[in-house]
């Protein structure tokens, strides 16, 4: 998957419409110095155009934002790997951004790990006793996993 | 704890720690609590968790000479033991939620912190972290959105380059209602700057306001969230 849906690409081409729009009205209006009431015309066209460019922006910007959002949740709900039912909904671009964001994370909670170090050793023998929260307890040899378990 | 041996003078020492530690478990508690339920982000607690920190590592250290000994008898040493446990599941709960409702709060309002003065209540790995996250949004919004767009609208702050401030950062809602409790009496004290809602405040009294109204209060330690 290459490309977002298609309507995201159909907003993305009006907005180079309304551009274009915008920038011969606006030559227009520059050129049209006699009339008063045509000059008004082109400001007006211009103006629609200007606010139905900021308008598809906010749609698209806010779009990826959102999606943004819940791929942050799924980094603390499902942890550094995801389940392949979510990848094959993820655009590329989104799959290398939940890769940088978690690589972020996993750098501050490492360090935060750095500073409690004794915590590996100590609860390695009280799984049993830990019962109710074993899971985040457990001892584990792979790091990375343990890592992602503590925050 | 009663002792008498002398393998349990470590563990006196322990105990007074832990008997401050209480003290230090309700200032988390508190700020947990606070963080918790705020919209905005709050002043990072740096000498609390560096506290709490050291607390958690002797208790470790203890929970640690306790499984290496021979006891003699083994009931008592058990609940000793799952005590110091419950302490330190306590600890580090507090600890570990208090860490991640601010890392969760930087994610969603990271622009808008780093360009306030919300920006001087991160610690310092907190503000290495948000740098990266922008950077990190920044990059993926600019290839998916930004650079598709025509010149002039490419701006991740403004909406346009006609803009004349940073009209898209997103921003916390300070309007929210939230639950407090007031510590100390503040007497009389003015709920807005329009209209003339004026409550007495006093200790224990619990109150539904909207944040923005206190939030000077809860700076100061005077109110505390619920």
């Amino acid at each position: 998957m290459s490309s977002y849906s298609d309507a995201f690409e159909q907003v993305i081409k009006e907005c180079d419409e309304h551009n274009l729009q915008l920038q011969s009205l606006i030559r227009q209006a520059e050129q049209n110095l006699d009339i008063q009431r045509a000059r008004n015309e082109d400001q007006f066209g211009a103006v629609i155009h200007h606010l139905s460019l900021i308008r598809n922006k906010r749609c698209l910007m806010a779009y990826i934002y959102n999606r943004e959002a819940i791929i942050q949740s799924l980094r603390w709900k499902l942890g550094s790997v995801l389940p392949q039912e979510i990848l094959v909904k993820l655009h590329n671009l989104e799959i290398e951004y939940f890769k940088n964001h978690s690589e972020a994370l996993e750098s501050y909670m490492i360090w935060f790990l750095q500073r409690i170090h004794i915590f590996d050793v100590c609860l390695g023998d009280h799984t049993v006793a830990l019962t109710k929260n074993s899971l985040h307890f457990l001892r584990r040899s792979d790091a990375e996993t343990f890592i992602s378990q503590v925050l | 704890m009663a002792s008498g041996s002398g393998t349990w003078s470590a563990e006196a020492e322990v105990d007074e720690s832990l008997l401050a530690a209480t003290t230090d478990v309700d200032l988390l508690k508190r700020a947990w609590r606070n963080e918790k339920a705020a919209p905005e982000i709050l002043q990072f607690e740096a000498s609390l968790v560096l506290r709490i920190r050291e607390q958690i590592k002797l208790i470790c250290l203890v929970l640690q000479e306790e499984t290496v000994e021979e006891f003699v008898d083994n009931g008592v040493d058990d609940l000793i033991v799952s005590l110091y446990q419950m302490d330190l599941d306590r600890s580090l709960f507090l600890l570990r939620s208090y860490l991640r409702i601010r890392l969760q709060k930087i994610e969603k309002y990271m622009i808008h912190i780093s360009k306030t003065d919300l920006w001087n209540k991160l610690s310092e790995q907190e503000q290495k972290f948000t740098k990266r996250c922008i950077d990190i949004m920044e990059k993926h919004l600019n290839e998916s959105v930004l650079e598709r767009l025509p010149y002039g609208y490419q701006s991740i702050l403004k909406q346009s380059i006609s803009s004349d401030e940073d009209d898209m950062v997103p921003q916390p809602q300070l309007d929210t209602f939230v639950f407090c409790k007031t510590k100390d009496a503040v007497g009389a004290f003015q709920l807005d700057d329009v209209g003339d809602e004026i409550i007495d405040l006093v200790a224990d009294d619990l109150n539904v306001v909207r944040y923005k109204s206190i939030k000077g209060l809860v700076e100061a330690g005077q109110i505390d969230l619920v």
